[in-house]
């Protein structure tokens, strides 16, 4: 009971200090004359188209093709076959960061003889979802593919949602015996807004 | 003769990330006479050394004017717009606003990499002569007893005022209508859009997938849109089981299962006993696992295989699952074959080489011997 008595008196007294402050402070900020503004927030979410390599480099380094195959293939799987080169296992990865889905295609700066050189070599490439169901409109090209000049639709439809907006882009290079000297080329990604 | 050794140099990389952003993504205009307008591009990038060429295609280029032709790092340009006094192809017209992340080409002969474009686009809607409707359709998934919400945007795309009278038909996935929903008659202005949504009670409905009909009368035409959707019930369907597993050791079975919920399954798991005429020879659990709404997965559990012999033997599977509170099972029978594991023997291979050696050694001495003579 004395308890009680207690609770209820400290109640009574936080009551009324909180009902002084409020009257200082109303007293401090003044009440007279005092209008109701209404303050209206408007904002607009602009639709942004953004790409991005989130994995940019293959680099298999400098090699060599063994002595017996005329011929060496480097994949960017791991795979290495028949030459010296340093092993790549993770292509090139596509990240859509907009807040729209885009139409996704390729273009590259040299196809095999000119990126690579030599007698018949090749360069490849494959496309696959990095995140489950990136791209609802079903990827191109889902088994190795001549690389080309030209654009190349990989996906019609990529989602910029979060948890699947991210594509792989596998490479494979085919290099002839008598091919020779540093390569390189540009593979550009182009994203259009859907 | 050694071959000569044939150095090569692969190299693909970029000179830094190349996150480009572009705003606005996309901008959908009605077409006016000698409308002319201004829009403006916002571009971002990481790096703020990096050149951006700037470029413009599409059906409507020729009304085109950008106001720089390329960006270093990011910033804003200005496309003006100069439509003519009048298109003579009705329908969706796509200018496409492009950033392109400009090559050095002296990097070329040197490790090269990545880059990025972004194509930015203006559409541009000339209006049909006469009465046009365009309408887009959507229907969500839903369990029984849920509603299932559909959404109809018609936009008027001709000249003229329109009527439109709107109705939905709902049919099942083997073509019986099981429902229609009609809407009031609406008048649409030139260019003016509306957007309607009704709902589907599915008390009564069975689980499956169904579609829907979407139709818009306006005067003698008529512009439709189907969709699909589907009604779950808590229920994880069977699809496959192993079929082929060898004899000896820790097996692994698997059980391929799809959901036809649409909310998350929990805890799903398999029981599965294997016996044949002289009993039970296998009991066990698999892991339990989750299924999103509508998921295919495979639940795998493992098992001793050390007693079963090659042959044909009974399965039953029975799978429990959750979904919120509730939880259910269901079971199938099934066969399974354990075959018998072919071993390779390496002394078989052996043999087998050497014999081959030894004839063509035999050959070729024959042969020197002919020769000689």
């Amino acid at each position: 009971m004395k308890n009680s008595n207690l609770l209820t008196t400290l109640a009574v007294i936080v009551v009324i200090t909180t009902l002084l402050t409020l009257i200082v402070t109303v007293n401090k900020i003044g009440m007279t004359g005092k209008a109701t503004d209404t303050a209206t927030a408007n904002f607009t979410i602009n639709s942004a188209a953004s790409i991005s390599f989130i994995t940019n480099v293959v680099n298999w380094g400098s090699g060599s093709v063994d002595e017996i195959p005329t011929a060496a293939y480097l994949y960017t799987n791991g795979t290495v076959v028949d030459g010296t080169w340093n092993s790549v296992s993770q292509g090139l990865t596509l990240q859509n960061d907009g807040n729209v889905n885009v139409t996704v295609s390729l273009t590259s700066s040299k196809a095999a003889a000119d990126f690579v050189g030599g007698t018949n070599p090749e360069f490849k490439w494959l496309v696959s979802e990095n995140e489950s169901n990136s791209c609802s409109s079903g990827l191109n090209p889902t088994s190795w593919t001549a690389v080309s000049t030209g654009s190349t639709t990989i996906c019609s439809n990529m989602s910029y949602d979060d948890s699947k907006d991210a594509l792989d882009i596998d490479l494979m290079v085919k290099v002839p015996e008598d091919a020779i000297g540093t390569k390189g080329c540009v593979i550009t990604a182009t994203g259009t807004a859907i | 003769m050694k071959k000569l050794v044939v150095i090569l140099l692969f190299l693909i990389l970029i000179q830094n990330l190349s996150a480009l952003r572009v705003i606005p993504a996309k901008t959908e205009i009605n077409f006016k006479s000698n409308l002319e307008k201004d829009f403006i591009y916002t571009v971002n990038h990481l790096n703020p050394n990096t050149h951006f060429d700037l470029y413009a295609k599409g059906d409507l280029v020729q009304y085109v004017t950008l106001d720089k032709e390329s960006l270093t790092g990011g910033g804003s340009f200005i496309a003006h717009l100069k439509l003519p006094e009048e298109i003579e192809i009705p329908g969706k017209h796509i200018i496409y606003i492009g950033i392109r992340e400009k090559v050095d080409e002296e990097l070329l002969e040197a490790p090269v990499g990545t880059a990025v474009a972004i194509q930015s686009v203006i559409i541009i809607n000339v209006p049909y002569p006469g009465k046009y409707v365009e309408t887009q359709f959507s229907a969500n998934d839903a369990n029984i007893g849920e509603p299932v919400i559909f959404k109809l945007f018609i936009q008027s795309r001709g000249d003229e005022d329109v009527t439109v009278s709107p109705r939905i038909d709902v049919f099942s996935d083997k073509g019986d209508m099981i429902n229609s929903i009609s809407f009031n008659d609406r008048n649409l202005g030139k260019d003016e859009k509306l957007e309607l949504q009704k709902t589907l009670n599915t008390a009564n409905f069975n689980s499956g997938t169904y579609y829907a009909i979407a139709s818009v009368n306006y005067g003698d035409k008529i512009s439709e849109k189907n969709v699909s959707f589907r009604i779950g019930e808590l229920s994880l369907k069977i699809l496959n089981t192993s079929k082929l597993i060898k004899v000896g050791g820790i097996r692994k079975f698997t059980v391929q299962v799809e959901s036809s919920w649409n909310n998350k399954i929990e805890g799903a798991y398999a029981k599965i006993v294997i016996y044949n005429k002289s009993g039970e020879l296998a009991n066990f659990k698999t892991v339990p696992i989750e299924l999103e709404a509508w998921e295919k997965k495979d639940i795998i559990g493992f098992f001793d295989a050390s007693d079963f012999e090659p042959g044909n033997y009974s399965d039953i599977v029975t799978l429990f699952y959750f979904g919120g509170s509730a939880g259910k099972s269901s079971v199938k029978f099934d066969s399974v074959r354990f075959i018998k594991e072919r071993i390779i023997n390496p002394y078989m291979i052996l043999s087998l080489v050497l014999g081959i050696l030894l004839i063509i050694n035999v050959f070729l001495l024959i042969k020197n011997e002919r020769k000689k003579k």
